[in-house]
Order: structure tokens, then C-alpha cells, then sequence
């Protein structure tokens, strides 16, 4: 299937290298490092060159590339390598240019069990753990996230989900039983500028990582009257407030017997992180933040733009890290920005033509704004022309511990197995912004 | 480590390799399994031809072992001594052996052995499973891992069902697939479903709805390079004809691109909106396209306009909205907009003309604006087609003519065309423009075919105007249909390999395979014999003929 596979950093430099038939002519890593660098706007991520087809994905600044020169599934090349970088990142802990260097030898050997002569052979992290003995050299995973304090101790900080994943531990003492749930939400709104929205839809997935001992089963419960429409779900369903999705996948290893009756869903987690089940909302819900835009032509060299952003969400919740962007006239000489309140900066990048609203943290049923002066270099007559080219202001932002399609975890259980067996379970809403579009 | 480090130098320095070859095969009977699995692959892995004599015992020996891990290993094993020595695989007891393979306990070795023979069996078309084999792997299916679903559903392609019962066995089976979330898996489903259902439309409608909704999850969900692979197919079936649109068309929305998207998504996108349009959409899907043409990428905007015009060609109720529209974006003042805007207009023109009274403002302002050749002859276009309804048509030609040598070839004949049709309208103000033109064109212009354009209308214009006129404005019969992007032959053949290369880049994959022999070019096996007594089941014949010419007309009406 595959001829060839390799890892490039965004400089081009080779990480890791495996030719696995000796079809494909050598030194094909440069060959496509330099096509990508210099194609014309985003290279499609599966292209062809004097008859060899280059499958990539990037991901943490990292191209997992690999080649084949036969007619085979471009979506199964893709999983393929989707795949791949997943077990190197439960292998490794995180996945970057760093920790892929340090622990070559693990990724070679995870490599040979995972594809055998171009045929990918397992993939399951489960699996390759009982194949390979190699251990992982773990580095410190960058802070990313929320750097907000936590003072709550029933809180763990989102870097205890960068412990590798290792070989089969026999002794207890680092061993803490503990699963991490994650309601993974992201909103993509496109609203119109008298607030009418457009297009909306919601991409969720609940993604679990289990550092469980043993593998006990679980059970996880979901709200009992969610509906899904293009499935027969039995009990009750309907009813205001519900939850209606529009699709749903699982995962292979779920168990969907009780699903129509009970909504559980039961498996044996395998090792790792995998997403249990991945839904989409495309009905009308409460978007989370409403933008405001309003554009006035002052003079004809100026005009003012204001953008109001209300949050929609309860008070006790917040977004975090929002930032607001909206794309200013091409002939914009000089920017000013009048901001009413501390706790926020804006600045205006020339080079993109964007102006850039940072809030770090947006208080719920708030709401914030920002006027903005913008000095033409080219004078103009009618507002409709320049009304063109301001905007689209899009939003992205980060909502802890909030979801809009009320979508629940009502409990999880786990197969007792000794009465001292009592594992930490840490579940964790988040909302994130997909695309999230206001015109003007 | 050092198995690796072996089999990388192997080849350079083969007669050291050989040194370890005893350590290995040692190792090939060692009592663990891992340790006997990893030294069967690393011997395999060598691929020096004078080893085939240690290899084939060791193969051979390890096809029949006890553990999975080591058969699994054992089957790839012999593909890899396939491509050093054929004779070896086809004349020894390894392909026998191989082939009892396929009825394995273990899922692994079951799915290696499937794909082994896919290989080894290439020139005669691959491996041709029976219909025991097809139901017996069916039966498993669930059991294997998602790379083992994918060869069986390989397989399951090149198997032609016997009759009708079969075929919803089948579809039954691999519904419990449809609920995972591997994509591969799904769209192999989709390409069995596809073919089964390829003689009753209807049915093909019904399993599309159900399809339907799944693809449209996977798209938004999953990560942009995924996403591009099913837009790519999405693409692939709506493009087979209306009854494949009208599944799609309630969920256009979806296909709304966002902000933050690559362009090859963005693209992708632009082009099946275009296909999905109606009579019910075709308003939102335009007011959509238009707000894209402001998009900071240049090629996205262009696309935008073309997809608005070729909606309007396609759909007549909506074309004076899309005039208007086009009208408007004439007016900003973007030059490529222009162009692109330029060009789309001239081709909607020539369907509706009655439309061009709203057009015909902003065409002049875009005049001064347009910079690229192919604008610039599309105006000029309009300009020598409709000068009686423009006012200013000779003076805005004027400016045109004085830089005349400056232009490109096409935009100087197109140039010399439009003054000699304005020539026929308002011969008075025309006339001088037109000696000057002329004789620039026939004295100074080093291009040979404007040359000789000029000269024939000179001719002509000499011998008798009437004659020219005649000639050279011929009444014109309203376009009916444009041309087809694509034979509609090239595209059913490029159907027949969905869920492979060939749809991406939309070429048969005789068009870019390079090696011959390939294991991957799908044959279909012949039907199955039927007993006694029982009336056979005849496929309708594809007759491409005629109903490729009725898609074309049937997406175009």
C-alpha cells in the first residue's frame, strides 16, 4: 500500500524515515518539501508527481507524509496516518518536534509493529502496547490553555492528560486510577449584522483518556432524552429542552445495545485517548457570544467602526482568551483604538490588515465593545463600496465548563472490581469556537 | 534496534548481512513468539536474492505456527519474497498454503492474507474469492480491525452477487459498519453500496439518504485533510446526476464554507454548492457566493464569480438576480473581480439577452478598470454585440484603440471584431476609428492572425459593406447549452474507482499510474454459474450513449 513514510519539521528537516517497499525512488522528502513550501495558497493535503502521490497531514508543526505509487483509498492513507500520529502522541506523551526526536527508537519500533511492508497491520494503542519495550523519555509539555489559577483541588490542571502511555506497568506505586472525560463542543456561527444567524452548527465529541488499571468496563450515561434523527430511539424523548442531534458515530469498541432504551453506552476503553462518540447539531440553539458590527463614514479619509459583543451565557461562566478579529479597508493608513474597560488590549496589524481585540476573560451576560477610527489613505464616496471590505469580524474564545447543546454526562460507572478500587473520574465541558462569523 | 540497522545496510554490504542470517534464523526458533515474529520480518526484510533458500524453510515453517503474530508475519513474509524471486511463491507449497490462510481463526492473519494474495495473484487479476470465502469473511467482520474491514471490503468489490436476496444480505451486513467512525471503512461501504445499487435508481436514493447523513458528519468533524478527502467524494456523487442532487440539496448549508478554512476546502466547496443548486436554493447559495468574492484570497473570489455564473446558466428563473448581483460587484473596485465579473456576464448575455439592459451600466464603468486580457475581450465582446444600446460605445473604444498595440493577440482580434460590428451600428463616428485601426493592425501588428483578420475585413469592406455586414454580423441564435466540463464517458469511468486516487484528481488511474502490474486496478469477476433451471439474472447493459446525453440535458434544463 504505502511505499514510503516520513516525518518532516516545518523546516523541512527529516525527523523520521521508513521506506517500506523500495518502490518509490529515494530522496522523495525533499522533493515534497519544497512543492509544499512554494505551492500557491494552502497544498491540498493529497497531490501527485510524475506518478507518485504524496498523502500528508500536519499536525503540532509537524508533516507526517507518506508515499505510494499505486491507486489505493486516499481516505485510508489519511486515517492511516491520522492515526499514526495519535499513537505516537499516547506513546510519547506530547506530540512535537522534540519529543519525536528523543524518542526515536520507540517510534521506529511502534512503526514496525504499526505497518508491515506498506500494509498497515494495528493501530490500536491497546494492542501495540503488549508488542513494544521500549519506554518513553518524557519531556515537559508546554503550557497551553487557560493559565487561570486553580484553586479548586478538585481541578487538575490539563497537562495530567501529557503522561504517556506506557508498557504494561506491573507495579502500583505511580499508578493513580483515573479517566478523564472530555465534552469537546465547537460552535460555528455565521451571523448577519442585524443579529440574524445564518448558518450554525455544532461539532461535538466526547473524548476519553483512561489511565484506568485492569480494563473494567464502563458505562457512560448520556441525557435520557436526547434524540437523534436519523435513528429509532425508544424511551422517552421530545419534550422542550431536549437534546436532538442530527448524527452521531462511535467508536469501534462501543457497545450500543442500550443505547436506544437507556442512552448508555458500555465498552472496555482501550489505552489511550479516542473519542467515544462524535455528534452534530445543526438546530436552532442560544449562539454564545452576539456581535453587534456598525460602520459610519465620518469623512471621506475616516471612518468609525464599533463592534459590540454580548455573552450569552450564564453569569457564573466565562470565555476565555477571546479574541475578536475584523479585517479593515486594504487602503487603511492609521488605526486607532478606544477601548471602556481594563483587562482588554486591541491592537491593529498592518501587514494583515486586521485589527485584533484580545479579552482574556469575558464575564458572562456582559458585555463588551470597541470603537475604532480608521484613517484612509484613498477617499471614498459611498459607504456600501468600503462596507465591503471591512469585516467579516470572526470570534474565537474558549468556554470552560459550558456546553449549548446540553448534552450531559449523567453518570459514568465503572465494574467495581476490589472494594478499594476507587478511581478519580475528572469530566470537563468545554465550548470552542469553530468559525465564528459576523458580517456586516 | 539492530534488526533495523541491518536491514537498512543489507543491501550495501550483502555478504556481512549474510553473517547474520544465522543469528536469525536461530532466532526464528525461539520460544517466544514476539522474538521469532520480529526475526521472520527482518530475514524477510533483507531482499538479497541469493538468501531465497533460507528464506522460503523459514516462511514456510512460520505460515503453520502456533502463534498469530508470527503467521500474520509469516503472510507478509511471502509478499516480500514474491518481489525478490516469483518462482519461489508460485512453485513451492507457499500459495497453497497461503490460500488455506484465508479461512485463519485469527483476524489479523485473515486480513494480511487477503491483501498478500491481492498481490501475489496480480497478473491474473488478483484473488477471486467464492461465494463461501465472501460469506464466511461477512460473517467476521465485526471482529476485525478497521485495516482488515477495509481489504475484506476490497475484496467484497470485485465479487458480483448472484441475485437479488444476496445483495441485501450483503447491504444488511455492512450496515452495522456505517456506525463507526472510521472513514475509510465508511467510504468503501458507500462504493459497495454504490455498485450493488448501480441497476435501480431508486434504491441508489435511498441508500444516498442514508449515507447521507454520516458523510456530512464526518466532514465537519473530523480534521481538514479528512474533510477534503470527503468533500472529494462527496463531490464524486453529486456530480452523478440530479436524482444524487436531490439528496444533498436540503443540506446546502452545510456546504457553507468557513472563515478559517484552506483554500483547497474552500474550493471544493464553492464547486459543490454550484451543483447543488435549484430553484429553492439557488437565491441563498448566490447571496453566499457573493459575500466570498470579498475574500481576501484572490483565487477563492474568482471561483465565487464563475460559480455564480454558472448557476445562472443552468437555473433561467434566476438570472435577473444574478445579473443584478454581478452588476453590483462590477462596481467595486477590484480589478480581478472585474475580470472574472467581466467574462461571466458575457457568457450569461449571450443565453438571456434580453437581460443586458441592467448590465449595461455597469459595464461601462468597468471598462476603465479592467486590466486582464481576458476581461478586456469579453467587454469588448459586449461592446461590438450590443453598441446600439450603448451610448457611449465609440468613444469608450477609442482609448482602446490608441493603445491598441500594447494589447494582447486575442484582445487586439477580439478588438478589431467589435470595431468592425460598430462599424456596421453608427458609421459615422465609427468610420475614422476604424481606418486607423485597420491599417495599425494590418501595417504595424507583427501577429500573424490579426493580420490577417484585418485584412479580410478590409477586403470585404472594399468589395461591399453589405456583403461584410452580412458576413460578419450574422444574426445570432440564443445559446441553448453550454459544453459539458467533463465527457460524460471520462466520468462514469472515473465513478467505476470511487474511494481511490482517481477521484481526487478526477482521471482514470490508467492516467497516472506509472507501474504496471498494480495489484490495486479492481477487476470485476464474472457472475457466478448458476444451477439448473433458474433464469439468469441480466444487468441491464450500461448504455452510456444515451443516458450520458440525458444527464447532460436533464442538469441542464
Amino acid at each position: 500500500m504505502i511505499s514510503q513514510f516520513y516525518i518532516l519539521s516545518l523546516r523541512g528537516d527529516t525527523i523520521i524515515t521508513r521506506d517500506f517497499r523500495g518502490d518509490v525512488v529515494k530522496g522523495t522528502a525533499e522533493i515534497f518539501f519544497r512543492k509544499v513550501k512554494f505551492w500557491h495558497g494552502d497544498a491540498p493535503p493529497i497531490f501527485n508527481l510524475e506518478g507518485v502521490t504524496y498523502v500528508f497531514i500536519k499536525k503540532n508543526g509537524l508533516y507526517f507524509v507518506a508515499t505510494t505509487c499505486h491507486n489505493i483509498s486516499p481516505a485510508a492513507v489519511v486515517e492511516l496516518l491520522t492515526k499514526m500520529s495519535k499513537v505516537f502522541k499516547d506513546f510519547c506523551g506530547v506530540l512535537n518536534e522534540e519529543s519525536i526526536r528523543k524518542n526515536f527508537v520507540l517510534v521506529y519500533e511502534l512503526l514496525d509493529e504499526m505497518v508491515d511492508y506498506g500494509y498497515p497491520q494495528t493501530t490500536n494503542t491497546e494492542h501495540l502496547k503488549s508488542c513494544i519495550h521500549n519506554e518513553a523519555v518524557v519531556i515537559e509539555a508546554p503550557k497551553t490553555g487557560l493559565n487561570l489559577p486553580q484553586w479548586n483541588p478538585r481541578t487538575v490542571p490539563s497537562n495530567a492528560v501529557h503522561r504517556p502511555v506506557g508498557p504494561m506497568q506491573n507495579d502500583s506505586k505511580s499508578k493513580k486510577n483515573e479517566i478523564f472525560v472530555d465534552i469537546l463542543e465547537r460552535i460555528s456561527v455565521l451571523m448577519s449584522s442585524n443579529g440574524f444567524v445564518i448558518n450554525s452548527a455544532i461539532d461535538g465529541s466526547i473524548q476519553m483518556k483512561s489511565y484506568l488499571m485492569g480494563n473494567p468496563e464502563l458505562k457512560l450515561a448520556l441525557n435520557e432524552d436526547i434524540m437523534v434523527k436519523n435513528m429509532d430511539l425508544g424511551g422517552s424523548h421530545g419534550g422542550y429542552g431536549s437534546v436532538i442531534l442530527d448524527d452521531c458515530n462511535f467508536h469501534e469498541c462501543v457497545d450500543l445495545q442500550d443505547f436506544s432504551d437507556l442512552r448508555t453506552l458500555s465498552f472496555y476503553p482501550p489505552d489511550g485517548e479516542f473519542a467515544v462518540m462524535n455528534y452534530r447539531i445543526t438546530g436552532d440553539f442560544r449562539v454564545p457570544f452576539r456581535i453587534f458590527p456598525f460602520a459610519e463614514l465620518q469623512a471621506p479619509y475616516k471612518i468609525e467602526v464599533t463592534i459590540k459583543v454580548r455573552a450569552d451565557i450564564p453569569e457564573q461562566n466565562y470565555g476565555g482568551n477571546v479574541q475578536i478579529s475584523c479585517m479593515l479597508p486594504k487602503t487603511s493608513a492609521s488605526v486607532s483604538t478606544e477601548l471602556a474597560v481594563s483587562g482588554q488590549s486591541a491592537e491593529y496589524l498592518a501587514s494583515e490588515h486586521r485589527l485584533v481585540w484580545n479579552i482574556k476573560k469575558f464575564q458572562g451576560g456582559t458585555e463588551a465593545a470597541i470603537k475604532c477610527r480608521v484613517t484612509l489613505s484613498a477617499p471614498v464616496s459611498n459607504i456600501a463600496n468600503i462596507k465591503k471590505e471591512v469585516g467579516p469580524v470572526s470570534l474565537t474564545y474558549e468556554i470552560p465548563m459550558y456546553n449549548v447543546s446540553n448534552l450531559q454526562v449523567r453518570y459514568l460507572r465503572i465494574a467495581e472490581r476490589h472494594k478499594s478500587y476507587n478511581p478519580c473520574r475528572w469530566v470537563r465541558y468545554v465550548t470552542q469556537s469553530s468559525s465564528y462569523v459576523c458580517r456586516f | 534496534m539492530v534488526y533495523l540497522y541491518l536491514v537498512n545496510y543489507a543491501e550495501s554490504n550483502s555478504d556481512l548481512a549474510i553473517l547474520a542470517i544465522n543469528t536469525l534464523q536461530k532466532d526464528c526458533r525461539d520460544d517466544d513468539p514476539m522474538i521469532r515474529g520480529l526475526a521472520l520480518r527482518s530475514l524477510c526484510s533483507l531482499s538479497l536474492a541469493n538468501m531465497v533458500e533460507y528464506l522460503q524453510p523459514a516462511v514456510q515453517r512460520a505460515l503453520e505456527d502456533v502463534n498469530g503474530y508470527v503467521r500474520k508475519t509469516a503472510v507478509i513474509g511471502v509478499v516480500k519474497l514474491f518481489y525478490i524471486s516469483p518462482s519461489v511463491v508460485n512453485e513451492t507449497e507457499l500459495l497453497p498454503s497461503l490460500k488455506r490462510l484465508v479461512g485463519d481463526s485469527d483476524a489479523h492473519v485473515v486480513s494480511n492474507t487477503i491483501s498478500a494474495l491481492e498481490e501475489v495473484l496480480a497478473a491474473e487479476g488478483g484473488y477471486m474469492p467464492t461465494e463461501e470465502v465472501i460469506t464466511s469473511l461477512l460473517n467476521r467482520i465485526m471482529h476485525f480491525s478497521e485495516w482488515g474491514q477495509c481489504a475484506i471490503l476490497r475484496l467484497l468489490i470485485k465479487y458480483s452477487v448472484a441475485n437479488e436476496s444476496e445483495m441485501f444480505d450483503i447491504m444488511n451486513i455492512l450496515d452495522g459498519l456505517l456506525k463507526q467512525s472510521s472513514c475509510a471503512v465508511f467510504l468503501s461501504v458507500t462504493k459497495i453500496f454504490m455498485d450493488l445499487t448501480s441497476t435501480r435508481p431508486e434504491l441508489q436514493q435511498d441508500v444516498l439518504q442514508r449515507l447521507k447523513g454520516p458523510l456530512l458528519t464526518m466532514m465537519s468533524s473530523s480534521s481538514t485533510e479528512l474533510a477534503y478527502t470527503v468533500l472529494v467524494h462527496i463531490h464524486a456523487l453529486v456530480s452523478r446526476g440530479p436524482r444524487q442532487v436531490e439528496v444533498f440539496q436540503a443540506d446546502f448549508k452545510q456546504f457553507f464554507t468557513r472563515y478559517n478554512e484552506p483554500s483547497y476546502i474552500k474550493q471544493m466547496k464553492i464547486d459543490i454548492l454550484t451543483l447543488l443548486a435549484d430553484y429553492n436554493s439557488a437565491e441563498h447559495i448566490v447571496m453566499e457566493l457573493s459575500e466570498y468574492v470579498t475574500d481576501v484570497d484572490a483565487e477563492i473570489a474568482r471561483r465565487a464569480i464563475r460559480a455564480i455564473g454558472s448557476i445562472a446558466v443552468h437555473i433561467t428563473s434566476t438570472s435577473e438576480m444574478i445579473v443584478s448581483s454581478l452588476s453590483n460587484l462590477l462596481e467595486l473596485d477590484i480589478d480581478y473581480v472585474c475580470t472574472e465579473a467581466a467574462v461571466v456576464m458575457k457568457d450569461l448575455v449571450r443565453k438571456y439577452p434580453e437581460q443586458f439592459q441592467q448590465a449595461s451600466g455597469a459595464v461601462q464603468k468597468c471598462l476603465k478598470i479592467v486590466s486582464e486580457p481576458d476581461g478586456k475581450s469579453a467587454l469588448l465582446w459586449i461592446l461590438g454585440e450590443y453598441g446600439l444600446l450603448i451610448e457611449d460605445a465609440p468613444y469608450l473604444l477609442e482609448p482602446m484603440i490608441d493603445s491598441f498595440m500594447e494589447e494582447v493577440g486575442a484582445v487586439q482580434l477580439e478588438m478589431l471584431t467589435a470595431t468592425v460590428k460598430l462599424f456596421f451600428c453608427r458609421p459615422p463616428e465609427v468610420q475614422k476609428m476604424l481606418g486607423c485601426l485597420l491599417q495599425k493592425a494590418i501595417q504595424e501588428c507583427t501577429h500573424p492572425d490579426v493580420r490577417d483578420r484585418a485584412l479580410l475585413y478590409y477586403r470585404l469592406l472594399q468589395v461591399s459593406p453589405e456583403e461584410a455586414r452580412r458576413v460578419i454580423c450574422a444574426p445570432k441564435e440564443v445559446v441553448e447549452e453550454f459544453q459539458e466540463e467533463m465527457d460524460a464517458d471520462l466520468r462514469d469511468r472515473v465513478f467505476e474507482e470511487f474511494n481511490s486516487l482517481s477521484t481526487v484528481y478526477k482521471q482514470p488511474a490508467s492516467k497516472f499510474i506509472q507501474v504496471s502490474g498494480s495489484p490495486f486496478v479492481a477487476m470485476k469477476m464474472p457472475p457466478p454459474p448458476l444451477p439448473e433451471g433458474m433464469e439468469p439474472q441480466v444487468a441491464q447493459p450500461k448504455e452510456r450513449s444515451p443516458q450520458s446525453l440525458e444527464t447532460t440535458n436533464l442538469l441542464l434544463a
